[in-house]
């Protein structure tokens, strides 16, 4: 990583940033949302307790551990949706010209990605502490081996989720039918990624398909820290494996990277939209 | 110096041939294109919608990849060393879009200026000097949705010069402009090249601006140079290949039509005649001036209520070049 590498992530965040907290009503926003969110979860599982579904839920985590599933699972998912929705926003410059010009410096393409995603840590960042209080407030019994854990458990949500974030931001670069891979990465991510419903209690098949996904590995991960009091050992096989969707991940953005700016210089679908 | 040879670029595109059918179609945007951009010097490039200019630039600025032929920009390849070339060029399209609207100019420009890893207290220094020159000083820390389309397209120019590039290429900059800030755009665009000695592209569908700015002219006609020289020679042939009179008589007998159209086919020009609340009117075109025929003869016979010479139009003239052309390659 050069210097101009370092240059072009920080002035990307910076002009993401810029560019969609424009006016202080954002910052209002950003206090009311995940408000609104960790309501909406709480009274989304209140109907859905007693329901079959819940009986699942209770089989593979126990009764009163329901809530907390469903909590920490949200957290985890809202880390990810951010870097899918910012990938999102960033295809929009595709019709305001300014990918154009982006592609037209020669910043490195891979720094312009990595800072797009990091402007919208920020995003994640902030949701994660706010949900993170909340579930002090509302549940109290926290299950934490040591102060050393949630710092862990931090990591393995920014991380997985900058790979996510870029991987989605090149693929979205690659393509103008960004709204095929929308459906195609966020609705399965959100269904398999056991966000809702505990990734062991899927048919194989899915569990294939929720595999390939990084939430799933940082919410189980996440799940055994807060709820279950992990230590480092106990979740040694999810960051194994979360280590290597990561380097896959970030491989594939390398090559998507390439690929997708040889193919926009032959096709000039930059300029399309 | 920009040399280009025989550039080419071919886009395939999808055609529909019916539900969930299509077949790949290959378009020649650009058929065999030479080039050459001296620094100090603007070179314009006219053609008609879909002649092959924004595609001639896209490939000059690296943003598209040539499909045949070779270009070097001071002894840069334009293919193998795309990312040095990238640092001494830049482009400047016309129109609103391109540019952060909820950010500053400012801002804008110091985000593309760290795209290009300037230095920090040079890239500060040259955005002071590039607002005031184009002139957005009292608004540059102000959100770029609040300007007016003139002032966007101010901060577009100075997006493309905050690289201090040393070949410029401009995408009709003028479009939707307004008269007078149309002007201080060319004079603007004359400075860069006279003061700063920067080699400038710029392509256009106005023959006055071209005439006005450009020390060289190629003009494109799908794909293919139809013409080359100064914008001297250019306008004057342009001004050969097509007069216009429109012509309001009082009376149009027969004796008068025979006559004119005896005399029109002879040099291979034609009429048209538009009639409306019991007038005449007449419309002539040729590729003579015949002004002074037109007037003698007319006047013998009728009354003229009004003649109007029309400016020549460069659109015209490129239709009649370019089927000149492909006449003389169909009988070489
Ligand atoms: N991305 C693309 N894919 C397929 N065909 C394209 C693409 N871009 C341009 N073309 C075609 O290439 C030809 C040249 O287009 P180009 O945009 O270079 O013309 P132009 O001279 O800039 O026209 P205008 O004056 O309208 O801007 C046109 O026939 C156009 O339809
Ligand atoms: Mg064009």
């Amino acid at each position: 990583m050069n210097k101009h590498m370092l240059k072009s992530i920080k002035a990307e965040a910076i002009k993401q940033h810029k560019s969609v907290y424009h006016s202080s009503l954002m910052y209002f926003s950003m206090l009311i949302w995940p408000v609104l969110h960790l309501f909406s979860s709480y009274y989304s599982y209140k109907p859905f307790e007693g329901s079959a579904a819940s009986e699942l839920v209770a089989k593979w985590v126990g009764e009163d551990m329901i809530f907390a599933f469903i909590l920490f699972g949200y957290i985890s998912f809202i880390f990810f949706k951010c870097f899918v929705q910012s990938a999102w926003r960033f295809s929009f410059e595709r019709i305001s010209g300014t990918l154009e010009l982006i592609y037209l410096t020669p910043a490195s393409r891979l720094g312009v990605m990595l800072g797009n995603a990091l402007a919208s840590l920020f995003e994640s960042a902030w949701m994660f502490t706010v949900f993170c209080v909340g579930a002090i407030v509302l549940f109290t019994d926290l299950n934490i081996s040591s102060i050393f854990m949630p710092i862990v458990a931090v990591f393995s949500l920014v991380i997985p989720s900058i790979c996510w974030g870029i991987f989605m931001n090149s693929l979205f670069m690659f393509s103008r039918d960004t709204g095929i891979f929308f459906t195609l990465f966020q609705t399965p991510m959100e269904l398999f990624g056991g966000a809702k419903i505990p990734f062991p209690a899927f048919p194989i098949w899915a569990k294939l398909i929720g595999g390939f996904f990084p939430l799933t590995w940082s919410a189980s991960i996440v799940r055994k820290i807060f709820m279950h009091g992990a230590i480092f050992a106990d979740i040694k096989a999810e960051l194994i494996l979360l280590t290597l969707i990561c380097i896959g991940l970030f491989l594939l953005t390398l090559l998507l990277l390439r690929r997708g700016e040889s193919y926009a210089r032959k096709t000039g679908n930059m300029a399309l939209f | 110096m920009l040399i280009a040879k025989g550039l080419k670029k071919n886009y395939i595109s999808k055609e529909k041939t019916g539900f969930l059918k299509s077949r790949l179609k290959t378009v020649e945007a650009i058929k065999s294109l030479d080039l050459t951009i001296r620094p100090g010097k603007i070179v314009g490039l006219l053609g008609l919608n879909g002649a092959g200019k924004t595609t001639t630039i896209k490939m000059l600025s690296t943003l598209l990849e040539p499909d045949g032929g070779s270009c070097s920009i001071d002894g840069l390849d334009l293919t193998r060393d795309a990312f040095k070339i990238k640092h001494i060029v830049n482009m400047i399209a016309g129109g609103e879009r391109m540019v952060y609207w909820r950010l500053t100019a400012r801002e804008n420009l110091e985000y593309f200026g760290k795209l290009y890893n300037i230095p920090n207290n040079e890239l500060n220094k040259r955005i002071d000097n590039l607002i005031e020159f184009v002139g957005l000083n009292e608004r540059a820390n102000e959100a770029v949705e609040k300007y007016s389309k003139g002032m966007k397209q101010r901060l577009q120019i100075a997006r493309g010069l905050i690289n201090d590039p040393k070949y410029l290429f401009m995408d009709e900059p003028t479009l939707g402009l307004d008269a007078p800030i149309a002007r201080d755009l060319r004079k603007f665009t004359k400075s860069l090249a006279n003061k700063e000695g920067k080699g400038i592209l710029l392509t256009s569908h106005y023959i006055n601006e071209i005439e006005e700015l450009c020390d060289y002219v190629y003009i494109i006609n799908q794909g293919q140079k139809v013409m080359e020289g100064s914008p001297k020679e250019i306008a004057s042939i342009v001004a050969n290949c097509t007069n216009k009179y429109h012509i309001k008589i009082n009376s149009f007998p027969d004796k008068l039509k025979v006559q004119l159209e005896t005399y029109l086919s002879a040099i291979q020009s034609d009429y048209q005649l538009d009639g409306a609340d019991g007038s005449f009117e007449i419309c002539v075109s040729t590729h003579k001036d015949i002004q002074s025929e037109l007037i003698a003869m007319l006047s013998q016979q009728t009354k003229i209520i009004s003649f109007a010479a029309m400016e020549p139009k460069l659109e015209d003239a490129i239709i009649t070049l370019s089927e000149v052309r492909a006449y003389e390659q169909a009988h070489a």
